[in-house]
């Protein structure tokens, strides 16, 4: 079937294809899922290879279980969502602790804050602030406020209920604000307060 | 100290941070698909009716060649069902007498070996 015809179909529908051996249904299948897995595995590990390397470990495990999905029990995207981030939990276990600590903040006098902040910069100042997060507030963070997922559906990634996340976004959300707000002035928000 | 109580300056962080989300390298997305057709579960799954009357197509000399295999039985049936008059006379030339048939009574003769 031509790839224009699937971009339309639901991820349900086109695993059922790709099990029927439909080529195609695996391109766009993974157009769709490949860059929210491979961006929530970069939030939560802060290190590219990694995360590619997550990305195709968990696309690997729906390709395999395709035959065996079952239809409404869960949303492929939730599925994977809970596959990456048990994939980043074991890896981010597996760590040594300085490569937490590894994780530098920025120079107040880099040269991108004598120039201005830019878009970039600022991604990259949040990104430094998450990776220093404890590892569930980070997920909570990311899977709430850059992937989008709402709380029914993070508690459903993350096995908890929906009162933990909300307690695990809001401890996040005030930590980040705590770690990014000596940088107000070099992220272009006007002076420290 | 933190940014501002209304979350404003985290929101536009966030949103910066989504505008900068990494995409997939067209090498990690070729190791995907690599994986995908690798696990799929009947890849050939359409073709396989038509490779197996192809594979008979095939072994008969191609489709040319049962074509004429086709039409050569036709005219044999046709020819046997109502042969042509030269085809009779040859018929006639080559085996004049009528044929007949006898049946022999085996089990007498054996009967009287026995017997003897």
């Amino acid at each position: 079937m031509p790839f224009d015809a699937l971009t339309e179909a639901s991820d349900e529908a086109l695993l059922v294809l790709y099990a029927n051996g439909d080529p195609v249904a695996a391109r766009v299948l993974t157009a769709r899922l490949a860059p929210r897995a491979l961006g929530f595995a970069s939030r939560m590990l802060a290190d590219r290879a990694e995360a590619e390397d997550v990305t195709q470990e968990a696309l690997l495990r729906l390709w395999r279980i395709a035959p065996d999905w079952r239809q409404g029990e869960a949303r492929i995207s939730t599925w994977l969502y809970r596959v990456v981030a048990n994939l980043c939990t074991d890896r981010l276990r597996r760590r040594v602790p300085l490569a937490l600590d590894a994780v530098a903040e920025p120079e107040d006098d880099a040269p991108g804050a004598l120039a201005g902040m830019i878009e970039a910069d600022r991604a990259a100042a949040l990104q430094a602030a998450l990776a220093r997060l404890p590892d569930r507030q980070r997920e909570a963070v990311v899977l709430r406020h850059l992937e989008g997922l709402s709380n029914p559906e993070i508690a459903e990634v993350m096995g908890i209920g929906i009162e933990a996340v909300e307690s695990l976004t809001a401890r996040g959300k005030r930590a980040l604000a705590v770690a990014l707000a000596r940088r107000r002035g070099e992220l272009g928000y006007g002076d420290d307060r | 100290m933190a940014m501002t109580d209304d979350g404003h300056e985290l929101d536009d962080l966030f949103r910066a941070a989504r505008a900068s989300a990494p995409q997939p390298s067209a090498e990690l997305t070729a190791r995907i698909l690599a994986d995908a057709l690798r696990e799929q579960p009947c890849p050939v799954a359409a073709p396989r009716q038509r490779r197996r009357w192809g594979g008979v197509l095939a072994a008969l000399g191609g489709w040319q060649a049962v074509t004429g295999l086709t039409a050569a039985a036709a005219a044999g049936l046709w020819i046997g069902i109502n042969p042509p008059a030269a085809v009779a006379g040859i018929a006639e030339g080559l085996w004049p007498e009528p044929l007949s048939l006898e049946l022999i009574d085996q089990m007498a003769a054996l009967e009287e070996l026995v017997e003897g």
